[in-house]
């Protein structure tokens, strides 16, 4: 079967809220082992699909796959084979860390040997050790959504759902988060993370999905979508002349037509232009020009690529 | 579908215990709960002792002491557990939500029946935790004499039932609601539905039917179920403090339901309400916890839900099969009442014989004017007697037939006789209702051999008095029929015609008596028929709003 090789696969998989339509026909693929990065602006749809991926939600059409099984055929299967930490979580009252654990291992059937073990590697891992009989309540936020972590570990799931696991969290806490995410990646199990923040994810996901208004914009390896960038990407160019004479300079290269950057308290004009193909092509482009008599003050990558995509992908409006 | 129930723990129970019980909050509200009940305890013997005091008995002293603490305390516990029970369990589900807890327990492979059973079982524990420390000052009670240990038991028994079925009340609005404020509202609105609204509508269909309405109409009343149990304290000690002479009885009485015969002023002995109470919250129990179910699984699943309905119709059937007209043995006697031939009881019925073959005729009370003539006549090919009566006001002439027929048991009897009444003096069957101008009797023995008359009226003149014989122990309607006409009457099953059905066993006599100063009755083709088995009479059982038909009734007359 196709669908064994990957972790979790929606087809066509829809939710409306009444005339709202909350996710539309996405599908999605993330391939075994995966550390995927699940991006899109907020109230893009990242909350209720990952929802969906974990079973806490019906779709109205469409279909879940997770390791090769249909998500609503088996609940309490799909369940064991899922961590699931949402975006926003609460906790008891008057609970004390390990007993936070041992009521989730309780919950996914752990024998009390097992347990015992468990909750101290947990602990271990994601650094709260000596917090072990602290109240929850009492544990800062990023404490508390490290702990909310290891609780969707309790059963060893291979698959990992985790909905904005450092909103939140100051930087350090942030690069803890990060750090950790690596190490379970490190460790085989398929992490599905999402983010509106795409600058978290980039570097570290191996593949991403950005999603956009319910729709799957784009999907694949990260270095896949590099590749894709690559093939054509944006430079900023600063020509000490009017707009018309900077035109004709870029016009000259073949560089097809140029975007106007307004820019204030900057002599000159600024353009952004395409460049078809990767580091020699701009090298080849920035030599022509120089070359034709190009007045250039200033000539760099308009951004991080990926942000770009992202941009480009998610507002298009702010482009028109 | 796996069973939920397990060797382990229940996870949402010890999660609920560990946070139940930690810190001073628990502690400080059960010593509160002790010292109130301490200091309650103490006034509820002072008020025993008083009320003993003033009735000259000190033999009962003990008695009376130890029944007034233990209505006391019961009633107090009922009164704790109505306050806190839906409280506790409101928040149960929708607390999980407001806390964004849900999501995290929903996505673990906890079945909903465990999270439902693990938010039932620390309410519930710690209701009965309530419930205990109040068992010392019951066992009091015990000391004092009074009070047996079924009493105790069944009291507790039915609070803690009480209290499961308010915290399932709790549990099923939190479900569906999922927020904790409306979930609170909505339970304490059912718990006030439940204590008034059900005496709200006895009261309406007693206003309505002009009688009293059965007791199980009161069967969601956890109060007057309550009654229904500690009425049974007046047989403990049948002199004592709680003896019908005394004024909690009777107020036990009316809040359990409890019907007392107007005739003999005794308190009518049916099933105590407390019976119905555990079948109908044990029906409403499992259908709100079978709801709940669906709206705790995070994907939900209609089919259950379909499932559910028809299970809870099922339970809702069971209940009348149970209790009520739809009981199999009822069923089966229906079936062979309708089917099996009758026996007739009577011998020369028809009066084709000599009248002196097996009746005879007397004038039992009054003075008789002229002498009474009974008459065997003939008209077409119709064989009748006739009986013309003169005399003082209460003068009674009657024709009688001993029969003496043992039946039986569950056997039915009905009574068919054609009348005609010619004259007919006065406009009223008599102040009491007794003095018809034809009065049918059927007397004979129940089952604990004790003996009762059925008594069915018949007049003919208009604006009559009453409607019934209102010192009779069965109720039948009199019958007004047309002036020398015939009139054919067929009775229903005798035994019904009684506040609490009889069965009756040995049929001794049936008379008919010719009573009032001047009359002249024609009575032809008269039978008494036994038939196996018993009628359903689901009209008169479910009919609560039918026109009065008379029947012992706590309000005599009605409203």
């Amino acid at each position: 079967m196709a669908e064994i090789g990957y972790a979790v696969e929606t087809r066509a998989l829809t939710k409306r809220y009444g005339r709202v339509l909350a996710v539309n026909q996405l599908n999605l693929q993330v391939p075994r082992g995966a550390l995927f990065g699940f991006i899109g602006p907020n109230g893009a749809g990242k909350t209720t699909t990952l929802r969906m991926l974990a079973g806490l939600l019906d779709a109205t059409s469409g279909e879940v796959w997770v390791a090769g099984q249909r998500v609503d055929r088996d609940l309490r299967a799909s369940h064991r084979l899922i961590g699931y930490m949402p975006d926003f979580f609460g906790v008891y009252d008057g609970m004390l860390v390990w007993e936070y654990l041992d009521f989730f291992a309780r919950c996914y059937g752990l024998p009390a040997a097992r347990r015992q073990t468990m909750v101290g590697e947990l602990l271990d891992l994601v650094n709260l050790t000596d917090k072990r009989d602290a109240n929850v309540q009492a544990l800062s936020r990023g404490m508390q959504q490290r702990l909310c972590l290891a609780h969707a570990l309790v059963h060893d799931p291979q698959i990992l759902l985790l909905d904005e696991p450092a909103s939140g969290l100051d930087p350090r806490a942030r690069i803890e988060m990060r750090e950790l995410l690596k190490e379970l990646a490190a460790m085989g199990k398929t992490i599905l993370v999402s983010s509106h923040i795409l600058a978290e994810l980039a570097e570290m996901c191996s593949a991403v999905g950005i999603i956009e208004k319910g729709a799957l914009v784009a999907c694949g390896a990260t270095a896949e979508i590099r590749r894709k960038l690559q093939a054509s990407r944006l430079v900023r160019a600063r020509f000490l002349a009017d707009e018309t004479g900077a035109r004709e300079w870029v016009r000259a290269v073949g560089c097809g037509e140029p975007r106007l950057v307004p820019e204030a308290n900057q002599t000159g004009t600024t353009l952004e232009l395409e460049i078809a193909g990767g580091d020699e092509a701009t090298a080849e482009t920035l030599a022509q020009l120089i070359a034709r008599g190009a007045r250039i003050a200033d000539f760099r990558e308009a951004g991080n690529p990926l942000e770009d995509l992202f941009l480009q992908l998610t507002e298009p409006e702010s482009k028109a | 579908m796996k069973i939920p129930f397990s060797t382990a723990a229940n996870p949402v129970l010890v999660k609920e215990m560990r946070g139940r019980m930690r810190g001073a909050r628990a502690y400080i509200f059960l010593t509160f709960i002790l010292l109130l009940l301490g200091a309650i305890s103490y006034g509820l013997y002072r008020l025993g002792a008083l009320a003993v005091q003033s009735s000259n008995n000190p033999s009962m002293i003990g008695v009376a002491i130890g029944q007034t603490l233990f209505v006391g305390l019961i009633y107090l516990d009922l009164l704790i557990i109505c306050t806190i029970t839906p409280a506790l369990t409101a928040g149960a589900i929708s607390g999980e939500h407001e806390r964004r807890t849900f999501d995290l327990v929903a996505a673990t492979p906890l079945h909903p029946a465990s999270i439902l059973l693990g938010k039932l079982g620390a309410a519930l524990a710690y209701v009965a935790l309530l419930i205990l420390a109040t068992v010392p000052f019951l066992s009091l009670a015990y000391l004092f004499g009074g009070v047996v240990l079924i009493d105790l038991i069944q009291a507790l028994g039915l609070l803690l039932g009480v209290a499961l079925t308010l915290c399932l009340i709790g549990l099923f609005f939190s479900t569906l609601l999922r927020r904790t404020g409306p979930a609170i509202a909505a339970s304490y609105v059912v718990l006030t539905l439940l204590v008034f609204g059900d005496w709200v509508l006895y009261i309406v269909i007693a206003m309505i039917s002009r009688r009293q309405p059965p007791n199980w109409i009161l069967a969601l009343n956890p109060f007057s179920a309550l009654a229904s149990a500690l009425v049974t304290l007046a047989d403990v000690a049948p002199a004592g403090f709680f003896s019908s002479s005394s004024v909690l009885m009777p107020l036990l009485w009316v809040l359990s339901g409890g019907a007392t015969d107007s005739f003999s002023m005794a308190n009518v002995r049916v099933r105590p309400l407390w019976q119905y109470t555990v079948g109908v919250y044990a029906v409403l129990g499992i259908a709100l916890y079978l709801l709940s179910l669906p709206w705790l699984q995070p994907v939900r699943r209609w089919r259950a839900h379909a499932r559910t309905w028809v299970i809870i119709l099922a339970l809702c059937l069971a209940l009348p099969m149970i209790y009520g007209p739809l009981q199999p043995q009822r069923l089966w006697a229906a079936l062979r009442w309708a089917t099996m031939p009758a026996r007739e009881l009577l011998r020369n019925g028809t009066f084709a014989a000599p009248l002196e073959t097996a009746w005879s005729a007397a004038i039992v009370a009054g003075v008789r004017t002229e002498p009474t003539q009974v008459n065997q006549l003939r008209e077409a090919d119709r064989a009748f007697i006739r009986v013309r009566a003169a005399g003082a006001s209460n003068a009674e002439t009657q024709v009688a037939q001993t029969l003496d027929a043992t039946l039986p048991s569950e056997t039915g009897v009905q009574v068919r006789v054609r009348v005609r009444i010619h004259k007919q003096d006065g406009t009223r069957c008599g102040e009491q209702g007794d003095q018809c101008p034809l009065m049918l009797t059927v007397n004979f023995s129940d089952e604990k051999n004790v003996k009762h008359n059925w008594v069915q009226g018949f007049y003919s003149a208009p604006g009559n008095g009453w409607e019934y014989c209102r010192n009779c122990e069965s109720r039948q309607t009199h019958i007004r029929v047309t002036p020398g006409e015939w009139y054919t009457f067929e009775s229903a099953n005798l035994g019904d015609a009684f506040a609490v059905p009889l069965a009756p066993r040995v049929i001794h006599s049936l008379t008919f008596s010719i009573k009032g100063r001047t009359a002249e009755v024609d009575v032809a083709e008269i039978s008494v028929l036994a038939r196996d088995g018993r009628p359903l009479n689901l009209r008169d059982r479910l009919n609560l709003l039918a026109t009065p038909t008379p029947s012992a009734g706590f309000f005599p007359g009605g409203f």
